[in-house]
């Protein structure tokens, strides 16, 4: 990590003080596990693909329910597909999708925020009951009606988590920027001639990022299973995708029998929601050390 | 002896305004739980050309509040009066012509040096952003930051550009905030409480240096602070503020030798001293008015040693001191003169 990632890292938080640059060992050591578990999973999405040891699509009836072996570690699936290729291709589709709804909800989150806070007034209060009305109502069942209308596939559900999830983050970035708004160096931007836009794009924003970072990075396990649950369902990605969830449903007939079709996935989805919401805590202790882990 | 306490009062010339900062009967409202308070009561206070003037008065007083009303930051607050900034009518005036004026023709310092800079932004980028808000190019405005900053006593003034503001310490980062107020060549410099953060030996060194740099650059300042022991060496003129009314003005010297208010005295009999044995600090009995629950009369009456029945009835009004200094707002002086 560069100084001045450093600097800025800690320079975000004047009261949590000079006090220990990465922490103690102990946490470091955990800290470190976390990041390299995303680091890995990231890895596995952008390459997973390309290093299948089999065609994820290629069927094959004869070889059909293959428990795990050497052969195929993690056995086959009811038309013989390999179910380790078909995981780490979907790693792609499953996590890629993920990365790219909490990115996208983040960023609208943030600018719906900046916007509102920049109208002010009852526009400011009609976005913010708004994002109060889209949270009362739980994100799966909002994203499933939302993909429904639009149509069952990858991209409708893709659409409607984004719809589901931005407006977390406006909520949260809104509040953190009207705590900024009360800070000394706002005045002083002002009494040095700065305008309402320039404070808050200069000043407030960036003070409120670590906010909208930790939010979204919290939100990738959720988002990872829903989406799954989604695609389980059969509104998000259709078969023969290998799509963590899609994969899972297919195997949900031959559960008792050839548990490790639904087992595998179903796993994958687990360690790879525990991973991101650890993830949001380990960035959440780094950016506000005085809050401490949640 | 008056005539050493304010040379630049005189020395105004006929081509130059004779004040740059000229209020007059400034009140300002605040409207708190429901009800409109009077935080500043028709306050009057003129600033010539690069003269130092302090506003001194407790917490409360609505010092504070004062400076951030001439800059008009507080969008809550409702002015009445007048307050011209070299000719310039300020009450009334739009955001964005004030805007303008904000930084280029007055700026201010603040109390809290580390709070008052942004954390996530360099030293270099936060004293150029003056000039850059007016259009100046990133490259000058860098180097006119690096020549303001080097001129304030900063070492190294290049390399700390690139620092952050918990980089430095608070007497460094009043600096920081000295240069960003002082980049785009301002008339007047509010510096509200400037050095009340900072510990004693650091006050007296950042309070030289807003002296040097403002008689340098022939900036006139308003210093606003609770502590008369720092105006002594810094300003030409006091003016001392109680429960959001002026109650005294005069010259610094004329102030210290012969206070003519009470509360004045008072306060003058609170500063500690280092160059007497002094077995205990000096208190003035009772607490600040609150604008909110402000006494009738006079507002210092239920405090002060000489309060009279009138003091209880009637409100006294600023007129000149018996030695024709200054002015002072108190019946015991208005009943000597007429004595």
């Amino acid at each position: 990590m560069s100084t001045t990632v450093l600097k800025v890292f800690r320079g975000g938080s004047p009261t949590g003080g000079l006090r220990g640059r990465l922490g103690p060992a102990k946490q470091l050591w955990f800290d470190g596990v976390v990041v390299g578990l995303v680091v890995l999973l990231v890895l596995l999405a952008a390459f997973g693909g390309l290093l299948a040891p089999n065609d994820p699509f290629l069927v094959d009836l004869g070889k059909a329910f293959i428990p795990p072996g050497p052969q195929h570690l993690l056995g086959t699936d009811e038309s013989g597909r390999d179910v380790l290729s078909r995981l780490m291709t979907g790693a792609g589709t499953t996590l890629l999708s993920a990365l790219v709804i909490a990115l996208s909800a983040g960023v609208i989150g943030v600018i719906i925020a900046a916007l509102a806070s920049l109208a002010g007034g009852w526009l400011d209060e009609a976005v913010m009951r708004l994002c109060d009305i889209v949270l009362a109502i739980p994100a799966l069942i909002l994203a499933l009606g939302i993909a429904m209308a639009l149509g069952p596939s990858l991209q409708s559900a893709i659409i409607a988590l984004i719809v589901a999830m931005w407006p977390g983050t406006t909520r949260i970035v809104r509040s953190s920027m009207r705590k900024n708004m009360e800070e000394p160096y706002v005045e002083a931007a002002r009494s040095q001639g700065a305008s309402k836009w320039n404070v808050v794009f200069r000043h407030v924003i960036p003070n409120s990022l670590d906010v909208a970072i930790v939010d979204t990075a919290f939100s990738i396990g959720g988002i990872t299973l829903i989406l799954a649950s989604l695609s389980f369902i059969g509104v998000g990605a259709q078969p023969p995708s290998p799509e963590w969830g899609a994969m899972a449903a297919d195997g949900r007939s031959y559960v008792l029998t050839s548990w490790w079709i639904t087992v595998a996935p179903g796993l994958a989805i687990m360690v790879a929601a525990v991973a991101f919401g650890l993830l949001g805590e380990v960035l959440q202790a780094r950016f506000n050390p005085s809050q401490g882990r949640r | 002896m008056i005539m050493s306490a304010s040379p630049r009062l005189e020395g105004g010339g006929s081509a130059a305004p004779d004040s740059i900062l000229d209020i007059t009967d400034l009140s300002v409202t605040m409207n708190s739980a429901g009800r409109d308070i009077r935080i500043v009561d028709e306050l009057s206070l003129r600033i010539a050309p690069g003269e130092r003037v302090a506003l001194v008065g407790e917490s409360g007083s609505g010092k504070s509040v004062t400076a951030r009303a001439i800059m008009r930051l507080d969008d809550s607050a409702t002015l009445t009066g007048s307050v011209k900034l070299d000719g310039q009518e300020l009450v009334g005036l739009p955001e964005k012509r004030m805007r303008a004026l904000r930084g280029a023709q007055f700026s201010m310092v603040f109390q809290d040096p580390l709070r008052t800079l942004n954390p996530l932004r360099t030293i270099g980028d936060q004293i150029a952003e003056p000039l850059r808000i007016r259009g100046v190019s990133k490259r000058d405005a860098l180097k006119a930051a690096e020549e303001t900053l080097d001129s304030l006593g900063v070492v190294d003034a290049k390399a700390r550009m690139r620092a952050y503001p918990f980089e430095f310490s608070g007497g460094m980062r009043q600096r920081v905030a000295l240069a960003i107020a002082l980049i785009a060549r301002p008339k007047v410099l509010i510096a509200d409480e400037p050095t009340t953060a900072l510990d004693t030996r650091v006050q007296e060194r950042v309070l030289r240096l807003i002296d040097d740099a403002a008689r340098e650059r022939g900036v006139a300042v308003l210093l606003i602070t609770h502590d008369l022991g720092v105006v002594a060496g810094f300003a030409d003129r006091v003016a001392v503020m109680y429960s959001g009314r002026k109650v005294e003005d005069a010259p610094v010297d004329v102030l210290y030798s012969s206070p003519s208010h009470p509360y004045t005295e008072g306060l003058l009999a609170a500063v500690p001293r280092l160059d007497e044995d002094q077995a205990e600090l000096v208190a003035m009995p009772g607490a600040s008015a609150a604008p909110g629950s402000r006494p009738s009369g006079c507002a210092f009456h239920p405090r002060c040693p000489f309060a009279m029945e009138i003091c209880r009835a009637t409100l006294p009004l600023l007129s000149e001191r018996p030695d024709r200094a200054g002015q002072v707002a108190c019946h015991l002086r208005t009943m000597e003169e007429t004595a």
